[in-house]
């Protein structure tokens, strides 16, 4: 719930309803109201008894109408991940709290978007129906406070309720990611900054101090004579082969929003490719950094390029071995 | 749909049937219009072609300047026309529109039927219209083909509507690829 939203407000919102006849329940209602003149004009008990007795079901309607959407929440949830511009596989949970069972809804989600409307048919109570979702999202970041249209023309048809529930869950919009070709550079033609690393299984790297929680068998028992306290040796990994992409969020450095937003999605584009040809990557973003080469790693740097913002402060040097937006090209024509 | 019997036809077939009846409480020969009401359930909502569908939605304009060209009285005339495009709406129906169409007509032929009799029988039979025409109502939203009498439950409806949808498991499982 928004915190910019008072209290009352957030109250009339969830409850609140809206009736509108259907083209059947306005010829309905036409019907009611002439069977109703009839029966005063003419006095016939029988066309009294008609006349109430469709009253009566159109009263009728209108408790379950109100039973039917009672009790009911939304919430949204990604089965995937949400990439702006592409269409995106979301979950939407309508949970039915009541004792009432749930029928003939109809869900559609108040995003600003064409969403087409979801159809729920029934959902028992004190239970919970799950419904894929496509959704293309225009926007990257945070999306949260989402509002859906929750309607029914339970029972007859004739009277369509319709209520607005707060959809609860978040959602995170991944910048656009499109075709790009880094610009090649340096001595080997690639941005690629090769680095040992200890933690590996490979030759002598270092010693350090022995902390508890070491394996003892990599105490070098030479060292820990010679110095009196333990040592254990460091082995190097493997080298490896790390694109380093720096996006600085200074608002100096930019020309425009438009133009940071482009920024992220070639920066975006250009750590989505790395990952896909099995590169490992790294991303530096002032006060982020992320590194890796597995999916999870990718979904991290992905994330916070969501989230990035233009900051104020002055522009950074950009790191030695780094690519920088200015290094990477859309390729015209790709999707 | 075509071995079967939708539940949504026979309800509004009894439907047909209570407004026979109540003309019938009046005039006892309307109820032969019953037997329009029995030829038009095997072909129920199977009538296909443009023509062949105009053609069933002329009949009861046809049949009603048939009556006036013949002289009928003013109830025989709109209960015959009633009837007649009863029968012929019970066999283009296909969507939640035409029931609701078939129940409005069946309350004007009650309306039709108050007017012209003080029988025990009319309220019987109003009992039984309440009763078909809410449950046809509300079987009416089901969008789509429902289960058949001969094999399927309404219990079935349900689950049958509840697995429409892809699974959002499935979509889950099938979305761990690559990005």
């Amino acid at each position: 719930m928004t915190s910019d939203m008072s209290l009352a407000e957030v109250r009339f919102r969830r409850y609140h309803r809206a009736e509108r006849l259907t083209r059947s329940g306005f010829l309905f209602f036409l019907a009611i109201v002439g069977i109703g003149a009839v029966a005063i004009n003419s006095g016939n008990n029988l066309l009294y008894l008609v006349f109430s007795a469709l009253l009566s079901a159109l009263i009728f309607s209108g408790f379950l109408s109100v039973a039917n959407l009672r009790h009911v929440d939304v919430a949204l949830e990604a089965a995937d991940d949400v990439i702006m511009g592409r269409p995106a596989r979301l979950v939407i949970r309508v949970h039915n709290a009541g004792s009432f069972p749930l029928f003939f809804a109809t869900v559609r989600m108040r995003d600003g978007s064409r969403t087409p409307a979801l159809s729920v048919p029934f959902v028992s109570a004190r239970s919970t129906r799950e419904l894929p979702l496509l959704l293309t999202m225009r926007r990257r970041g945070r999306v949260t406070g989402l509002w859906a249209e929750l309607s029914s023309t339970f029972p007859f048809g004739i009277v369509q309720m319709l209520i607005e529930v707060h959809v609860d869950g978040e959602l995170i919009v991944y910048p656009e990611i499109r075709s790009v070709a880094l610009q090649q550079q340096g001595e080997h033609g690639e941005h690629r900054l090769e680095k040992a690393r200890a933690g590996g299984d490979g030759d002598f790297f270092s010693l350090c101090r022995y902390h508890e929680g070491d394996d003892a068998r990599r105490i070098d028992w030479k060292v820990f004579a010679r110095r009196g306290e333990p040592y254990v040796t460091e082995r190097e990994a493997r080298y490896q082969q790390e694109t380093l992409f720096f996006l600085d969020t200074a608002r100096a450095a930019w020309s425009d929003a438009d133009a940071f937003e482009v920024g992220i999605s070639k920066v975006a584009s250009a750590l989505t490719s790395v990952l896909e040809t099995g590169g490992a990557f790294a991303l530096a973003l002032p006060g982020v950094f992320v590194d890796g080469r597995e999916r999870a790693s990718w979904q991290r740097a992905m994330e916070a390029l969501a989230c990035a913002d233009l900051g104020e402060g002055r522009p950074r040097p950009t790191p030695v071995h780094s690519v920088t937006h200015d290094q990477i090209a859309f390729v015209a024509g790709a999707a | 749909m075509r071995g079967s019997l939708d539940i949504r036809r026979v309800l509004a077939f009894i439907l047909g049937l209570t407004a026979c009846g109540f003309l019938g409480i009046v005039e006892p020969w309307y109820l032969l219009y019953g037997a329009a009401f029995l030829l038009a359930l095997p072909i129920s909502g199977r009538v296909r072609g443009r023509w062949a569908r105009r053609v069933v939605e002329a009949l009861p304009l046809a049949w009603f300047l048939v009556l006036v060209v013949l002289g009928k009285p003013l109830f025989a005339l709109l209960g015959q026309a009633m009837l007649a495009a009863m029968a012929c709406r019970f066999v283009l129906t296909e969507g939640t529109h035409d029931y609701q169409g078939l129940v409005l007509i069946a309350v004007f032929v009650t309306v039709l039927s108050a007017a012209g009799s003080i029988s025990v029988a009319f309220g019987l039979l109003l009992l039984a219209e309440f009763l078909v025409a809410t449950l046809l109502l509300i079987m009416a939203q089901f969008e789509g083909p429902s289960p058949g009498l001969g094999g399927a439950s309404t219990g079935q409806l349900w689950s049958l509507r509840s697995s429409r949808s892809c699974s959002p498991s499935a979509c889950l499982s099938r979305s761990r690829g690559g990005p």
